[in-house]
Parts: C-alpha cells; sequence; structure tokens
C-alpha cells in the first residue's frame, strides 16, 4: 500500500475547508445580511487547514525535499488543465486557495477598522498599505468560490485518474467526495458559530460578537438535513453501481467495503456514524421544533466531522486492497 | 525529454478536438521493441538475474510459498520477474516487465514531468521524480514502485543506457532461448504474428500476440500460449486519465446541485415563510 493514512487526512481536511467556504459563501450570497460572518469563518479556517494539508502531502512523499518540482518544468502541451496531471493541477489550485484565503482575510481584517483606528493597531503599517485594495474582496469571494469547487472536486480526482477499480470504475467519485466536502464543510459552521469560537471571530473582524441566533442555527441544521439526504443517495449510487453495473474487478473492490476488510468501518463509521444517525437525530430535532441545545448541536456536526474522516479512510485504504 | 514537433501538434490537436472526450494522445509506436516468446520460455530466470546486475539491484528477501515466482511481484528493487500462468493443468512462464506504452499512465498522471517518453522509452527521471506514488496507483500493468532505498518510483528502463549506443537490454542479452528478442518494432510484429501461426497449427489454440494495440501499442509484444487471464494481464488495458475532463465534470456538477437544491432553494422557501410572518405581524399591530 503506497498512499497511506495520511493521505486520507488530507483529502478529509481539504474537503471541509473548500466545502465550509462554499457553504459559506452560499448562505451569505442567499440571505444577504444574515450570514456575513460564515465566510470570514470558513477562510479563517480553511487556509491553516488547507497549509496543514499540504504538509501532511509532503511527508507522505518518497522525496521530500523534492517537493518543489511539483511548480517547476509544466510541459506545453500540458497546460491545459484537464489533460494535466490531476496532481499536478491539485497542487496550484491549493496555493493558488491558500494565497487567496490569506489575501481575503487581510483584507476583511483591514476593512474592519475606521481609518483613524487602523493606525493604532498591530500591524498598522501593513495595513494602512493594503487597505485601498478592500473592495477587491468582492472580487476575490468570487474567485475563492471557483477555487473552492475546484478544490474539493480534485480530492475525488486524484483517485480516479488511476487504475484501481474502486476509484476509477465509475464517475461517481468525485461526486461523492463534493457531497461529503460540502456536508462537512457545514458541520464546521455550525460547529463553530454554535461554540464560543464563532463570537470571537466576530469580533476579530469588526463585529459585536452578539450570540449567533437560534433561527440561524435552526436554518443552518435544515440545510444539514438536505445535504446528509444528497450525501447518501450519492454514496448508494456509488457503491450499487460499483456492484451491479460495473466490471467484475470494480464489484470486488466495492465487496472489500462493504463484506470485505473495510467493511466494519464502512458500515459502523461511514454509514451509521456519519450518515444516519446524524439525519435521525436533525429529523427528529426538526419535526418536534425544539429550541437547539448546545449539546446536540455540537455532537452532530462532530459526527458529521468524523464520518467524512471514516469515509476518506474507507475509499483512500480500500481502493488499494486487492479484492 | 521534449516532445517532437509531430507529437507537440497531435497533442494540442487533440487537446482541442476532445476536450470532453478526453481521449488519449493517438502516438504510434514505433523505433525500437522487445517480443517475449513464451513458447520459448523456460522459466530459467536468467533475465531476472540479468537485470539485477546491470542496475546494480539489491536482492530481495522472500519467503517460500511453495510457488515458482519468487519475487511474487514487481518491486522498485525488482523490473523484470518470470511469473507463473496457470490454467488448470497447463502451465506457462510469463517474462513481466514494463509494457512501454504509446499512451502510457504514468506519464500522464506524473505531476513533476519526471516520468516522459524518451523515443521508444519510457523512463522516469530518478532526479525529479517526488516518489508520491501516483504512477504506482494509474499503471494498469502495475509495473512502477517505489523503492525504499532511493524513494523514487523505478521500473525497467529497457536498459537505455545499453540500447541508445546499439546494445540489447540485458535481460534479451542473456536469455539462453531466444525467449527474449530485441529488434525494429516492426520487424518484431511480423515475427510474433507468424510464430502465433506456428504456435496455432501446432496445437496451441488459444496461441495469440499481445501489445499490437493496447494503449496506442506496447513497446513489448508477448505471443503468448494461454488465454490472457491466466497472465493476469487486462483485455483492455485503461488510460488512467482518459476520462479525467469528465471525472473533473462530475465534480464540478455535483457542487452546482447542492448549490440549488439544499441552498438556493431551502433559503428562499425560508426567506418567503419570513416574509409572510413579517408582514402578519404588521398587519396585528
Amino acid at each position: 500500500m503506497i498512499w497511506e493514512w495520511p493521505l486520507a487526512v488530507y483529502l478529509w481536511i481539504a474537503g471541509i475547508a473548500g466545502g465550509a467556504y462554499f457553504a459559506g459563501f452560499m448562505l451569505s450570497r442567499l440571505r444577504k445580511g444574515r450570514y456575513d460572518l460564515l465566510p470570514k469563518v470558513a477562510m479563517f479556517m480553511g487556509v491553516p487547514m488547507v497549509l496543514l494539508g499540504s504538509l501532511l502531502l509532503v511527508l507522505d512523499l518518497g522525496q521530500q525535499l523534492r517537493a518543489w518540482h511539483l511548480f517547476f518544468r509544466v510541459q506545453p502541451p500540458r497546460l491545459l488543465l484537464l489533460f494535466s496531471s490531476p496532481m499536478s493541477v491539485g497542487g496550484w489550485i491549493l496555493l493558488a486557495y491558500a494565497i487567496v484565503g490569506i489575501a481575503m482575510i487581510a483584507l476583511w481584517w483591514v476593512g474592519s477598522f475606521e481609518p483613524e483606528e487602523l493606525r493604532l493597531s498591530v500591524l498598522s503599517g501593513l495595513g494602512m498599505l493594503i487597505r485601498p485594495l478592500a473592495p477587491l474582496v468582492r472580487v476575490l469571494s468570487w474567485v475563492a468560490l471557483v477555487l473552492a469547487v475546484l478544490l474539493i472536486s480534485y480530492t475525488g480526482v486524484l483517485l480516479s485518474a488511476t487504475n484501481q477499480a474502486l476509484w476509477a470504475g465509475i464517475l461517481l467519485l468525485p461526486a461523492l467526495f463534493v457531497a461529503s466536502a460540502i456536508s462537512t464543510g457545514m458541520a464546521l459552521l455550525v460547529l463553530i458559530v454554535a461554540t464560543g469560537f464563532g463570537r470571537v471571530l466576530d469580533i476579530l473582524f469588526g463585529g459585536e460578537g452578539e450570540p449567533i441566533p437560534g433561527e440561524v442555527l435552526r436554518s443552518m441544521s435544515r440545510t444539514s438535513i438536505v445535504l446528509g439526504i444528497l450525501e447518501l443517495v450519492v454514496l448508494v449510487g456509488f457503491v450499487v453501481w460499483l456492484a451491479a453495473f460495473s466490471t467484475p474487478a470494480a464489484a470486488a473492490a466495492v465487496s472489500v467495503l462493504l463484506t470485505g476488510p473495510m467493511s466494519f468501518l464502512f458500515w459502523a463509521g461511514v454509514v451509521l456514524i456519519g450518515l444516519l444517525v446524524p439525519l435521525a437525530l436533525e429529523l427528529t430535532h426538526a419535526t418536534t421544533g425544539r429550541e437547539y441545545v448546545l449539546g446536540a448541536a455540537l455532537v452532530l456536526p462532530a459526527l458529521v466531522l468524523l464520518g467524512g474522516l471514516f469515509l476518506r479512510l474507507v475509499v483512500l485504504l480500500g481502493g488499494q486492497v486487492q479484492g | 525529454m521534449h516532445p517532437s514537433r509531430r507529437e507537440f501538434l497531435q497533442l494540442s490537436g487533440f487537446g482541442l478536438g476532445g476536450l470532453l472526450l478526453g481521449k488519449a494522445p493517438n502516438l504510434e509506436k514505433t523505433g525500437k521493441g522487445m517480443l517475449y516468446d513464451a513458447s520459448k520460455c523456460v522459466g530459467c530466470r536468467a533475465c531476472q538475474m540479468a537485470c539485477k546486475i546491470w542496475n546494480t539491484l539489491p536482492s530481495e528477501s522472500t519467503d517460500a510459498e511453495g510457488i515458482y515466482e519468487s519475487p511474487r511481484h514487481l518491486s522498485g528493487d525488482t523490473w523484470t520477474m518470470i511469473k507463473l500462468a496457470e490454467q488448470g493443468d497447463v502451465w506457462s512462464f510469463a517474462n513481466y516487465q514494463c509494457m512501454h506504452c504509446a499512451q502510457a499512465s504514468c506519464v500522464s498522471v506524473c505531476p513533476t514531468g519526471a516520468a516522459a517518453h524518451t523515443g521508444e522509452f519510457v523512463l522516469i527521471d530518478q532526479h525529479w521524480c517526488i516518489g508520491c506514488g501516483y504512477c504506482v496507483q494509474a499503471c494498469p500493468f502495475n509495473v512502477p514502485h517505489r523503492s525504499e532505498s532511493s524513494g523514487t518510483a523505478r521500473k525497467c528502463t529497457f536498459c537505455f543506457d545499453r540500447a541508445s549506443v546499439g546494445d540489447q537490454p540485458a535481460c534479451a542479452d542473456a536469455c539462453p532461448t531466444g525467449a527474449l528478442t530485441w529488434g525494429e518494432r516492426d520487424e518484431l510484429l511480423v515475427k510474433g504474428k507468424e510464430r502465433v501461426e506456428v504456435l496455432r497449427a501446432s496445437g496451441f489454440g488459444d496461441a495469440h500476440l499481445y501489445g499490437e494495440r493496447e494503449l496506442g501499442g506496447l513497446g513489448r509484444l508477448s505471443v503468448l500460449t494461454l488465454p490472457l487471464e491466466a497472465y493476469g494481464l487486462p483485455q483492455s488495458p485503461r488510460y488512467a486519465t482518459g476520462n479525467v475532463a469528465l471525472q473533473w465534470l462530475s465534480g464540478i456538477v455535483t457542487a452546482a446541485i447542492v448549490a440549488v437544491v439544499p441552498f438556493w432553494l431551502l433559503q428562499r422557501r425560508q426567506a418567503a415563510a419570513r416574509r409572510r410572518e413579517e408582514t402578519a405581524g404588521g398587519r396585528e399591530r
């Protein structure tokens, strides 16, 4: 087995980072003024996660000190994004996402000051310098959306451009990872705004640090239900298609998940902990219409996040077991 | 290292034309090649030893598994080996090494350009390889492997250091029965087809030639006496990045669906509900 568990952790946290921004951006665009904190939270958490993930990628290499080779010697015909090595494309996406994310955080931060206040703040020199660029953050937020979609798609494409039957058998692996990434990203947002950390970040970006209204949390949890159902549908499609309508090699590969060495992690971790339990709890909660208690608000997203990790582990390791 | 002008034009033409189909570049396999004839192979493993010696590859510790193969698989330190193909009571040896495909998956997935076509060879530049393992996952024949000692992916090079000065690869040089032949691929193709005819006429009904058209033509042609499955070779080997454009599309379309279904629809409904509440509240006041 050449790709070990650190790569699964990387696929997981890169997915969360991109998915959280995607979810945060969508909510803040669709309900203007109510969710403006979310894309900021997503970037504030996402940039370190992307950097940590890249570090894990580098550690997994056979020759770590040569990681810079990824960004040199690009051959002319390979400039076409779609036909280049997905890993090469992914390297550029990670780099661009981190740079855009850092720029956005900096611009949001300077934008939260009045001009006179800025002079008194830490890093005031840098702040004064980049302040005129603050309106750029609108453009960057769209650039970041495109990069986030590419980032979360790439985690699936990376695996599917191989000759391992579980990964390459059908076109649904990128779809599955995208659905899971947005679901886990949303869970991260819920986890942060439901705790005091969200209020701290709010103050950092110039807000009042007021508690997040229960209505916002409720609306986010409704969205999570639909995200969970979508992910479940894609997962069922992925498994059934491989098992029933694909090649014998793919059927053997998927049996590693369903009945083979990965079956416990798959059924208990991915299906039960990651999908069915959070969905059931959320649905019960939504139908009874009770006020959100903090315990539930923390446990549910934590389960979804764990399920995302189990999914990456099962797919990454299970794909390399000879079925 | 750089693609020739003709290759470049072919590649760019394909890039524009096959944008969504994601077809593999259709390079013609020419130049030197190897012909393996399983009907002449006695499984002496002279090829395996000659490869180790010429390329100064260390030996591997293996367990006695009661089977002729030793070691059982190619690795970063074993680039050529003898496999045992069985079908019922009938068995055959099979020399196994890199196929040097025209459409090489290792080349297409390599993120640094370390794996590349150089004329008739597919080589992994040991100074540029970062050991990411992508070629290991992508090869349809499971040939390249990461070496523990070098940290890079390594595989058969067709002994380019010998072949480029007119010599033949060490394995072919060492073969005592003529089962491995080095030469112009066009000529080897004719020779292989003739051999298949001879074998079929003398009772080997399953005899066939592997590698003429697979993946744009393999640099290694094989005359095999048993059906393909017995050798563990894929009937139609898959070019790893063959449908990569559709895979990207799969992810992007899913993101679009998610943007519409949970977010747009749900939020619009909730916003509408809130407006209704507000107007109702206004009337009460």
